[in-house]
């Protein structure tokens, strides 16, 4: 990036110098686009949603690897329904969302729908403890959802 | 309500893309809407061959008009409007697109994500396109008619063009912001998206080559852009970049044209390379010989691009020294060139070699291109380019290094990867026909314009003196004859999309017996997603488990 900044507006500078100043604007341009988009991969890369089941709650945590929980929120492990919805159009992605009483949150938004539907039986099943018969042994949750 | 698992954590994760909806959407909304890296790819391939299908007739009107001394059949004005309307049409909308395409579709295969980096970025560039070149191409209805003042768009003749002329500068501008999302996309991709294990020096030459091209590509378009864009100041608005009269130099143009255009050559070019690359070392069932020398060798390509742009120019009237610095730069060149032709041979010797379509296209593509380089070092030579500057000379050499060198390429591409992407082999006997023929006529129709180049006919000429009649006459046969085969290999790419002729999805993963890399280790065809969970790539550059169990089918 350092490199290919310093190509391109050495390039415009000169033209510039030269006269021929319009190159340099569009050099300006188009690097800010590579950079926007240089950081919106990285800040994309780093999102992570962590969820925990505590025994009696479930933690939520937002935020970027390595900057820690930007946004925390606790529900109630008893209390709480876990509904995949289609979304708003034909073909839109379904929402996966945990509801207690009126507090809803989405998860899962960057993922695919088999992938949310996944995720979703696996929470049922953690979910279903706190009022039903207790699961005799909870599987490991799975790997893919860690890479 | 004892717990013993305390903690279980579900992570969600972003895999870089947003909106996707699980198997593909019907209908023509589909391809409209779609963020697929694969729908892209096969949207950017058609799109390359329909506009390769337009440049293809235009051409054919040049080459009956040159069929005989005297005018036949248009007259110069339209002349010069095919001939410049062919080189845009099949640089910008055939050799580039296809290229993109092949990058979308490979790319995020090869190294082990499930889409680029910005997939509804990727949508809008693609469908720049088709808005840009239905424009450009309308501007023949014009009164007026379309650009004919080349395609290298010189002041102050380009500046005598009628009303295509803000036309043609909007539609570069369109092309031109279509190429730089797609090469910003590109880089950020391979920069950010490989799969735990794809080291830079993992990656196979298709991506690295891309990789440089997307480097060239975002280093160059600013200048044309702004290059184009004084050319509309000067006609429209009063300035005097380029014009002498306001003080303005002309020449100037010349220079920044060409500092975009020489690397822009490469940029049509190194793709191929990646190509070529990854298809040799599959069919002589070895590994790529001198890996990392190729690397170095398109490294050292992309930045002598830079500097050797004035040898467009030798008769221009630059200084000695200048002549001299260009010349000498120009003929380095040859050294990371011959390189890689050197490392392809080497990769061959003693490989056990088949000769399957896709590799009798690469190996005719390191032939054929070695010729168009050899040509272009003849060009490099200053006090010889004064001789041959402007005469067909130079148009056997840049065909030579694009038809049989890119295009061959891009056809090689097709033929090697279409059983991944359909899941049906191509038809091995009609694929033989179409590369013989094409081999055969590409060089009917181009090897005849060194002789009449050397003799002194002009380029962009509609009519000619009648000594050069008869080397004119072999390459119009050519050009029809070239033309006429590709229909043998629409024909076959079609049937393997669409099932024609019986075809059945009976390709295997690897497709072919000596293929490696990430891309064959998902199910043929490829699943619309692939690689959702990133592979784990080993030290052969394929999946640590060796099986398909990376790219889930939903
Ligand atoms: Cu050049």
């Amino acid at each position: 990036m350092g490199l290919l900044g310093t190509i391109s507006l050495a390039i415009g500078g000169f033209f510039a110098l030269e006269g021929f100043w319009p190159i340099l604007p569009f050099a300006g341009l188009e690097l800010a686009a590579v950079g926007l988009a240089l950081a919106h991969s990285l800040r994309r890369n780093a999102y992570r949603e962590v969820v925990s089941f505590e025994a009696a709650t479930i933690a939520i945590a937002f935020g970027m690897a390595g900057r820690g929980a930007a946004a925390k929120l606790t529900l109630s492990r008893v209390g709480t329904r876990v509904v995949v919805e289609a979304g708003p159009y034909r073909n839109s992605p379904t929402r996966l969302c945990l509801s207690c009483g009126g507090q809803s949150v989405e998860l899962g938004h960057c993922l695919t729908d088999a992938e949310r539907e996944r995720i979703a039986v696996r929470m049922r099943e953690l979910i279903h403890p706190g009022w039903r018969a207790p699961v005799r042994q909870a599987a490991p949750v799975e790997s893919w959802l860690q890479n | 309500m004892a717990h013993e698992h305390a903690h279980d954590d579900a992570h969600t994760h972003d895999h870089g893309h947003d909106d996707h909806a699980h198997g593909p959407d019907k209908g023509i909304m589909r391809w409209i809407k779609t963020t697929n890296h694969k729908d892209l790819g096969t949207l950017y391939l058609f799109f390359s061959f329909t506009m390769f299908f337009i440049g293809g007739l235009m051409s054919l009107v040049i080459r009956a008009e040159l069929f005989q001394p005297g005018l036949q059949f248009v007259d110069p004005e339209l002349f010069n409007q095919f001939t410049t309307m062919h080189a845009l049409v099949m640089i910008f909308g055939g050799v580039m697109p296809g290229f993109v395409g092949l990058a979308n579709w490979m790319v995020p295969m090869m190294i082990g994500c499930s889409d680029l980096a910005l997939p509804r970025v990727n949508n809008w560039g693609f469908w720049l396109l088709p808005f840009a070149f239905t424009m450009l191409l309308s501007t023949f209805f014009l009164p007026g008619g379309a650009p004919a003042g080349g395609w290298t768009i010189y002041p102050p003749l380009v500046l005598q063009t009628g009303n295509s002329f803000p036309i043609l500068i909007f539609a570069i501008h369109m092309m031109g912001i279509s190429s730089i999302t797609g090469a910003i996309n590109v880089v950020v991709t391979i920069l950010n998206m490989r799969a735990p294990g794809m080291t830079l020096l993992k990656m196979p030459l298709f991506v690295w080559t891309w990789l440089i091209t997307a480097y060239l590509l975002i280093a160059v378009m600013p200048v044309l852009a702004g290059a184009v864009t004084m050319l509309l100041t000067d006609k429209y608005f009063g300035t005097s970049f380029f014009n002498a009269a306001g003080g303005g130099d002309p020449v100037m143009f010349e220079h920044i044209f060409w500092f975009f255009g020489h690397p822009e050559v490469y940029i049509m070019i190194l793709p191929a390379f990646g190509i070529v690359s990854s298809i040799i070392p599959t069919f002589a069932r070895k590994p790529l010989f001198g890996y990392a020398s190729m690397v170095y060798a398109v490294a050292s390509i992309a930045f002598l691009s830079f500097i050797v742009w004035a040898h467009h120019m030798f008769t221009v009237g630059i200084p000695l020294a200048g002549e001299l610095f260009f010349m000498f730069s120009t003929m380095l060149i040859a050294v990371p060139t011959g390189v890689k032709v050197f490392n392809w041979i080497a990769t061959m010797w003693r490989g056990s070699l088949t000769y399957e379509t896709p590799m009798l296209f690469a190996i005719a593509f390191v032939f054929l291109f070695s010729i168009g380089g050899f040509s272009g070092l003849s060009l490099a030579l200053a006090p010889v380019d004064f001789q041959y500057h402007n005469t067909y000379f130079v148009v056997a050499h840049f065909h030579y290094v694009l038809v049989p060198g890119a295009v061959f390429s891009i056809i090689a591409a097709i033929y090697y990867w279409i059983p991944k992407w359909t899941g049906r082999m191509y038809n091995e006997t009609a694929g033989k026909w179409h590369f013989w023929l094409s081999a055969i006529f590409i060089n009917v129709t181009f090897f005849p314009q060194h002789f009449l180049g050397l003799a002194g006919m002009p380029r962009r000429i509609p009519d000619y003196a009648v000594q050069f009649t008869d080397f004119n006459m072999v390459s119009t046969v050519g050009a029809f004859g070239f033309f006429i085969a590709q229909f043998i290999f629409i024909g076959n790419v079609l049937a393997c999309c669409y099932g024609w002729f019986g075809r059945t999805r009976n390709a295997t993963a690897q497709v072919w017996e000596g293929a490696t890399g990430l891309e064959w280790s998902v199910p043929s065809p490829a699943p619309y997603h692939t690689f959702e969970d990133p592979p784990l790539v080993g030290d052969d550059g394929m999946p640590v488990h060796g099986n398909a169990a990376a790219a889930h089918a939903h």
